[in-house]
């Protein structure tokens, strides 16, 4: 008898190593099987290096802002590195833009500690960037700071990359509605030359 | 012996009994789909589809997208019964068929990641916006209707002044002194999306103007920005400019072929049949671009005059108040609340007189101005 409850422990401690290997684990959340930014996904292979890295090349590019005195956007150039993926064109311009002008003729096009989620551009010439909810609630009641809000960043995008036709804002990975309860933001926005200088 | 057996058949039993178990969560990705009408297209988003690889393609009364891996949905199917779409049906683990009703038209896609989700927009032709609700003063029929908007409202009280004044409670007393002005004339009959203090979405405010089938829409807001020294009025109406390059440049080829769909398509030959209809219907407002132009023009040059701007002019955005109207459609902000003279002035009563007075002559100005040409707003459906 003791001999038979023996094995019969040694079976169970078997049935437990091998459940727990097979099926009985939770699934992968969706959220960490994906690639976090297109900065390591880019919709478009990369060529294929066979002699090592190129360093890349600069292009230069104009960051648009609300301007300090009328209810415009101005413009100021910055150089970022000519990357062959426009997802990480992308990610360089809205990074320069979240930092703010450097000239006094110009103002933050996104308020402080908005961060960048996430940005990516897709086939069809669409770029998404996703932002931090603080995005909603910093911009205060009136439509003339959501609409120049909005452009700074459709602008700075489509303006400067020739592979992007529209671009779509997201809050918190979700599409909303208005950025602050005037401007459609359900479907992309392609530029607006009229609100430039 | 015996032992030998017993020790593995534990363990195997136990491994039988918990495929058996599992076998009916094997394998399928569980998707959610949800539709919805409300804005300018019909939406279907399917999420949860983690890396699962999908193919969209369009048939005659259907448009199909099959999953490369089996899926699986809670509930298998629905019947949505509208213009666009119908329904929609899971068929064989795999394909969602979304059966197109009598107005659809085109579709456009977009995915996106982190949490992966595929958008469809099924787009074409659809009742305009309606308001279920019942309107009390829903106006004659041989009268000229003109819809007034005071913005925000209730939980909404959009922009607030330095000194405290709030936008929501200006421009009810705004809407209402434009109300009695506009209905000096006896021709003329006036409807508010709101008339006390309380929150309207959007998309009802359209709605309303749509539903009594009125001839001019004014959204009435004040301004804000973080500029303190800004000021004066700005006049904004919705055009396709605002929304969709391709639909002006097929605009600009349309007159340019002397205005004929033949002559659209002899201009680009590889444009989809289906994507002229498309983009010629797809905003109600595109109709009224000229009108609401021309409205939006009237107002802000008596604005001018009144606050003394200059510069700043009309302009267009795709205001989602503006988006689903069937009329010439204007949104009016008649100052800065964040301006401290501006403020001042917007908390007395003379002044909010003399903006009233000044719609009311760019409203006048604009009918007259209508009446030298046809426009299908004096047409009453």
């Amino acid at each position: 008898m003791k001999r038979f409850i023996q094995i019969l422990g040694i079976a169970l401690l078997l049935t437990a190593g091998l459940m727990t290997g097979c099926g009985g684990g939770e699934p992968v959340p969706v959220d960490e099987a994906l690639p976090e930014t297109a900065g390591e996904l880019p919709v478009e292979e990369l060529p294929a290096d066979e002699e090592g890295d190129q360093p890349l090349g600069h292009r230069k590019v104009r960051l648009y802002f609300p301007s300090a005195s009328s209810g415009k956007l101005v413009s100021e150039s910055r150089d970022i590195f000519d990357s062959p993926s426009p997802g990480d064109r992308a990610k360089q311009i809205l990074s320069d833009l979240l930092e703010g002008p450097r000239s006094r003729g110009a103002m933050r096009a996104l308020p402080r500690g908005v961060r960048l989620r996430q940005v990516y551009v897709t086939d069809g010439g669409v770029a998404f960037a996703d932002f931090s909810a603080d995005l909603k609630l910093a911009i205060g009641g009136g439509s003339m700071d959501e609409v120049l809000t909005v452009y700074s960043i459709v602008n700075s995008l489509a303006l400067n990359i020739n592979e992007i036709r529209k671009v779509g804002i997201l809050v918190d990975g979700e599409e909303c509605e208005t950025l602050s309860g005037h401007m459609d933001l359900r479907r992309p926005l392609p530029a607006n030359r009229r609100l430039m200088r | 012996m015996r032992r030998l057996i017993t020790l593995l058949a534990v363990p195997l039993l136990a491994l039988l009994a918990a495929t058996f178990l599992y076998a009916e969560d094997s394998g399928r990705t569980e998707i959610l789909v949800t539709v919805d009408s409300s804005g300018p297209s019909t939406r279907l988003v399917v999420t949860k589809m983690g890396k699962v690889l999908h193919a969209i393609t369009e048939f005659e009364d259907h448009v199909d997208i099959v999953f490369a891996d089996p899926v699986a949905v809670k509930p298998a199917s629905r019947v949505i019964n509208g213009p666009i779409l119908v329904g929609w049906s899971l068929e064989n683990d795999r394909r969602l068929v979304l059966s197109t009703g009598p107005g659809y038209r085109n579709y456009e896609s977009f995915e996106l990641r982190n949490p992966a989700r595929l958008i469809l927009d099924l787009l074409g032709e659809r009742e305009p916006l309606d308001a279920p609700m019942k309107i009390e003063d829903r106006a004659p029929v041989d009268r000229t209707v003109i819809v007034i908007d005071p913005g925000h409202g209730g939980k909404e009280r959009g922009a607030i002044g330095p000194s405290g004044l709030v936008e929501k409670d200006v421009t009810l007393v705004l809407a209402r002194k434009l109300r009695t002005q506009l209905q000096k004339d006896p021709t003329v009959s006036v409807v508010l999306t709101r008339n006390q203090d309380r929150f309207v979405p959007l998309d009802e405010r359209t709605a309303i103007a749509n539903h009594n089938r009125a001839d001019l829409f004014i959204s009435i807001h004040l301004n804000a920005s973080r500029r303190k020294k800004a000021f004066g009025a700005e006049t904004y109406f919705l055009s396709a400019e605002a929304t969709d390059d391709e639909a002006r440049m097929l605009a600009g080829q349309e007159n340019a072929n002397g205005g004929s769909q033949d002559g659209l398509k002899a201009a680009m030959p590889d444009y989809k049949e289906r994507g002229l209809d498309l983009i010629l219907w797809d905003l109600a407002q595109n109709q009224y671009m000229a009108e609401s132009s021309a409205l939006a023009e009237a107002v802000q040059r008596e604005m001018n005059q009144l606050t003394g701007t200059r510069d700043r002019g009309v302009r267009q955005a795709p205001f989602r108040v503006l988006m689903g109207a069937t009329m010439p459609a204007i949104l009016a902000e008649v100052g800065f609340v964040t301006n401290g003279d501006e403020e001042r002035m917007l908390r007395q009563d003379g002044y909010l007189d003399r903006i009233v007075h000044a719609l009311t002559r760019a409203v006048q100005e604009f009918q007259t101005g209508l009446t030298t040409y046809q426009s299908p707003a004096a047409d009453k459906k």
